[in-house]
């Protein structure tokens, strides 16, 4: 019972960590129709970079915190202007602007490594206590994921439905041909849901960094698990977003209590598979 | 800007295509001041391709779009807006998953001078109350005249000077295409605002049009008053 | 000189990659990014099937090939049948999960440490433990497995491959199963990568995951970008191109593991640039010129052969009840309609009426909301578009959606139905038959566009053709499906009042020849000397149904439509 609890515990805070990644990768699909692999490589980058900023430039952690959170924007946004927007404005088939985007992908994960070298970067100057529910074990880190995921899927919520912008978002989700006719300058959404999707990305970054420390590789799995919810929730659903890696986060913990723990990654394929097999639109597509 | 002469709206020679086609072959259009100009032609003759490459849609690859004497051509729809001209496409141009409501809200979206659009949100839901009774009700389950409506409606949102409307009747029942017909004639008359239509259904878009021009395979064929195309069999030589 | 010949096996490996990487993103259109796993685990299965079972040489290669090919079709199968995002995301989750369980399951794999001392080839008593024993090997399977995705591209099956990349719909509606094609040309293309992996096996003598990552994927993507999606020499040219590179990076300082990551940045930037400034990659692809053509009798040439007629005056396709509704709209609304053999029907009304949806409905393209459909006598209820072409129902498209970069004839060519060119067996195991077939058949598609007055256009492409010769097409490849049930859409709105006059004949001429004809149609003047009835479809309602006469003088129907 306990371990039961242990792992739902660890299932709801993965799973908000993977929530949020599918978030920002699933807003910058719904909108753009852009499939961003440079997501997770990118992702990856903002952690280093909060790491460089403690490690190396000797920042306190919040200043370190921020100037990731700007970084990451900023190169979000360079990569929608700079590399898809000419692809875009060349009306290039869908499978060519994705190519465009691994090849993104490959260049970042490399730079990184070459930048920062393989070895796990870590952050000894956070740390953070736990807590205890019943016998299993909360951590303060954990709390921080789940209540990054409420405060930000909040905010998000509320900016898509209250502000111009967040129309002008949803508008062009819903019908980007219709989006251009009222005037919508589809470019600025489009930088404007890069950078938003980026800016949220680097919070998951850093949580991560703090908990097992930043690797080159890290970038994979995160985009990976990102589309997977994105799929599993529904395309162009935030809601979905969330509830898919929740889902994922919930299946894939829970699923250690029968299957041994290197089978994990396998879950959410199998998963993927069901849901593709039974439900091809997504489990909460709709509303 | 509001009273000077010359026509509003002027295609000169364009032409517009995808890939190595190209639909709109030399295409010479005017629309003058407070008119309704209706164009006609068979499915596939380009009207569609030339409305939008008229508006910035499409990026003409030959002539010159001009928007009371100013060149516009190939520049972006969010541009056109904002001068003054709004664009219906056909089918139902709505966003489905939002409400009616804030479709409106859409339709001014690029507005910059937001004062008037109250007064704007009450004259649309003067000449279409179902769409103030449906306010708050997803637009993709309004039936398919209740969609035209709001599509219409949501052009009217930025109390535009010239609306370039495709196939407003498409799928409607006749008693609906009479109301849209005579919703564009109101429009028209009490707003002047030019209207620049394509249609299929002769009959109805006939009686409203001050002029009438026919594609047919990219050319336009002709181009003059409407009561000549009155006779069917006259008609029939042009599609 | 010994590392020089080195350079030439890995080439040939990678030419097998690239070659069959391209059969999948170049010839079918399909983004997938599996083909490291399979590379995998054709290396993998190779390896446990000679240490571990003892089986010789080439059986573990050929084992192997089946078993990858099997799984790249099961687990390809439900992203196919969706298609676009779906299949990358599958695909990236396979690599995931293989990845995954070649460094789990180390009671089979031996897990992250890889499997070595895997045995080399011994061919005639001697070993091949040397990169110059290992050559002609390696040459061997190279030219084999190039010949293979060769054989694939210029048989039927490429023809129809080429016509799904272009138009999906298009190639359903004559009568193509798109999904068994996506899914044959997946599942080999994965069985030939996994060639390249048992010949890894042999070559090194040792396996292990690090060789088979995403980045892998991307290695090879970036020789097929190189060279040419759809060219198979292109995608060669890529590998022997992006395996040289590396070789010259060698005279740059740097320490291994930054090469390694300077190397992938190279490749990322390559790719990224090719799509900027070459799309079609350094060889494009081929555009195939005409076949050449047997000479043609003179004197009138007959209707092509229609299969199993109906009797004249009996009805063959016959609906009730039909509804399709999409949210709000209802596009039809408890329509009925029968078509009868000998006839020629129209189906008239404004534009957004629900004729198109109707046609969608008859031949499987949407599934009603409601009603049934029958053709002769037994319901077409879920069939699939395909299916019911091959059953004789077939339909033209009202946007026209021909294959714009294929020739006149291979447009009808690929519509013919009953090719054994189409199955991917066949091509390889009964190739005279196809060879046989083939010949026939471009005699065939140059009968149904001399009926069609086409037949000097034959060789030309077919986005040079003007509008009324695209039409014409429309209707040539709607002919050649051979379906006795033929559905129109539009077929001759814009066409000037002469080439009315010449096309006329050709429908009457079907219709006596039996075959059941339904034409939407805006000219009235076309239904009216066309149409032996008519139905007047109006808010997805049959309002009326008669001859033209009948309807024309209706004076409810004058107001709504006729003006």
């Amino acid at each position: 019972m306990d371990l039961l609890l242990q792992l739902a515990i660890n299932g709801i805070a993965n799973g908000s960590h993977y929530a949020l990644l599918a978030i920002g990768f699933g807003l910058i699909f719904a909108t753009t129709g852009i499939v961003h692999f440079a997501y997770g490589p990118l992702y990856a980058l903002s952690a280093y970079f909060v790491w460089m900023s403690v490690a190396w430039l000797g920042l306190p952690f919040v200043a370190a915190l921020v100037a990731g959170v700007a970084a990451s924007t900023v190169v979000g946004m360079l990569a929608y202007l700079w590399l898809h927007r000419p692809f875009e404005r060349n009306q290039s088939p869908a499978f060519v602007v994705m190519i465009v985007s691994l090849g993104l992908f490959i260049v970042v994960e490399n730079g990184i490594g070459i930048v920062f070298g393989t070895d796990t970067k870590v952050l000894e100057e956070v740390t953070y206590g736990i807590h205890f529910v019943g016998d299993a074990v909360i951590s303060e880190l954990q709390i921080a994921q789940v209540v990054a995921l409420v405060l930000i899927g909040a905010a998000l919520a509320l900016f898509l439905k209250l502000t111009n912008y967040g129309k002008a978002v949803r508008a062009m989700t819903d019908n980007p041909d219709m989006a251009a006719v009222i005037g919508i300058d589809t470019v600025r959404i489009s930088v404007l849901v890069f950078a938003i999707g980026s800016a949220i990305a680097a919070i998951p970054a850093v949580l991560v960094l703090i908990k097992d420390g930043a690797t080159p590789a890290m970038g994979f799995s995160a985009v990976f698990v990102a589309f997977v919810a994105v799929i599993v929730g529904g395309l162009g659903s935030i809601r979905g977003a969330i509830l898919g890696g929740l889902l994922l986060g919930m299946v894939e913990n829970l699923g250690m209590w029968k299957i041994p723990t290197e089978w994990q990654s396998s879950i959410a394929f199998v998963v993927l598979f069901l849901v593709l097999l039974l439900r091809p639109n997504g489990l909460f597509k709709g509303q | 800007m509001s009273d000077e002469p010359g026509p509003i709206l002027v295609a000169e020679a364009l032409s517009v295509g995808y890939g190595k086609k190209t639909v709109v072959d030399g295409v010479d259009l005017r629309l003058d001041r407070g008119e309704v100009l209706l164009i006609l032609g068979h499915n596939g003759a380009g009207k569609t391709t030339l409305m939008r490459g008229i508006f910035g849609l499409i990026k003409p690859r030959a002539g010159r779009v001009l928007h009371d004497g100013a060149d516009i051509t190939g520049r972006r729809p969010a541009e056109n807006v904002m001068a003054g001209i709004a664009f219906v496409p056909q089918g139902h141009g709505i966003f489905p998953s939002l409400s009616v409501r804030e479709n409106l809200d859409l339709g001014a979206f690029a507005v910059h001078d937001t004062a008037h659009i109250p007064d704007n949100l009450k004259i649309v839901f003067e000449m279409f109350p179902i769409l103030a009774e449906r306010a708050g009700q997803v637009a993709g389950t309004l039936s398919g005249g209740q969609q035209q409506m709001l599509a219409l409606g949501m052009a009217l949102m930025h109390r535009p000077r010239v609306i370039i409307l495709d196939e407003p009747s498409i799928g409607l029942a006749p008693n609906l295409v009479a109301t849209v017909m005579q919703s564009v004639k109101t429009i028209n008359q009490r707003f002047g605002t030019s209207i620049l239509m394509v249609e299929q259904s002769v009959s109805y878009s006939l009686p409203i049009a001050d002029r009438t021009v026919v594609i047919k395979t990219g050319r336009k064929v002709y181009d003059g008053p409407p009561a000549a195309l009155e006779d069917r069999v006259e008609l029939i030589k042009y599609f | 000189m010994e590392y020089l010949i080195h350079i030439l096996v890995m080439m040939c490996l990678y030419v097998i990659l690239s070659t069959s990487f391209n059969l999948v993103v170049g010839s079918a259109g399909l983004f997938a990014l599996s083909h490291a796993a399979f590379y995998a685990i054709g290396a993998y299965a190779s390896a446990i099937l000679i240490i571990d079972v003892g089986l010789p040489f080439p059986l573990p290669l050929l084992i192997g090939a089946l078993f990858t090919a099997a799984i790249g079709a099961v687990a390809a199968l439900p992203a196919l049948r969706i298609g676009g995002h779906y299949l990358v995301i599958v695909t990236l989750a396979l690599q995931v999960i293989v990845l995954a369980f070649l460094i789990n399951a180390q009671a089979i794999t031996r897990g992250p440490a890889g499997i070595s001392g895997i045995p080399r080839v011994e061919l005639f008593g001697l070993a091949l433990d040397s990169p110059q024993r290992f050559l002609p090997l390696a040459a061997f399977f190279a030219a084999f497995c190039f010949w293979i995705a060769w054989r694939l591209t210029e048989s039927p099956f490429g023809r129809a491959l080429r016509a799904m990349r272009e138009d999906e719909e298009a190639t359903k509606a004559i009568g193509k199963n798109v999904v068994y094609m996506k899914l044959s040309a997946f599942a080999l293309s994965a069985g030939l990568a996994s060639v390249a992996g048992a010949l890894l096996g042999r070559y090194v003598s040792f396996i292990s995951v690090e060789s088979f990552t995403i980045e892998e994927t991307i290695y090879v993507l970036a020789m097929v970008i190189l060279g040419g999606t759809g060219n198979l020499w292109g995608s060669a040219l890529g590998a022997v191109i992006l395996v040289s590179l590396p070789e010259l990076l060698k005279f740059v300082e740097m320490p291994a593991e930054i090469a390694d990551k300077v190397r992938q940045i190279l490749y990322g930037i390559l790719l990224i640039v090719m799509l900027r400034l070459r799309p079609e990659g350094l060889i494009a692809e081929v555009s195939r010129a005409a076949q050449r053509l047997a000479p043609v009798p003179a004197g009138e040439v007959p209707v092509p052969a229609i299969a199993a007629a109906t009797p004249a005056g009996e009805i063959t396709v016959s609906g009730r009840g039909l509804s399709k509704h999409f949210g709000g709209i209802r596009a039809v609304e408890d329509f009925d309609i029968d078509l009868t053999a000998g006839t020629i029907t129209g189906l008239i009304g404004p534009n957004g009426a629900g004729k198109t949806t109707a046609f969608n409905l008859i031949t499987g393209f949407l599934p009603p909301t409601a009603g049934t459909i029958s053709f002769r006598g037994r319901s077409v209820a879920g069939r699939k578009p395909h299916e019911i072409v091959r059953a004789g129902v077939a339909r033209s498209f009202q946007d026209l959606k021909l294959f714009t970069k294929m020739t006149v004839l291979d447009n009808v060519l690929v519509a013919l139905p009953r090719q054994s060119g189409d199955g991917v067996l066949s091509v390889f195991f009964r190739p005279f038959r196809v060879r046989a077939e083939e010949t026939a058949n471009i005699a065939r598609a140059v009968e149904v566009l001399r009926f069609v007055g086409l037949e000097d256009k034959a060789g030309e492409t077919a986005d040079n053709l003007s509008y009324a010769e695209e039409k014409l097409l429309v209707i040539a490849r709607l002919l050649a499906t051979e379906a006795e049930v033929l559905l129109f859409d539009e077929p001759l709105s814009g066409l000037a009042p002469t080439t009315l006059e010449e096309i006329f004949p050709v429908f009457r001429r079907l219709a006596a020849a039996g075959k059941t004809i339904c034409i939407i149609e805006h000219n009235l003047d076309v239904i009216k000397r066309l149409c032996d009835t008519a139905i007047y479809l109006d808010e997805g309602r049959a309002l009326r149904k008669g001859t033209p006469e009948e309807l024309m003088n209706d004076p409810e129907l004058a107001g709504r439509y006729f003006s």
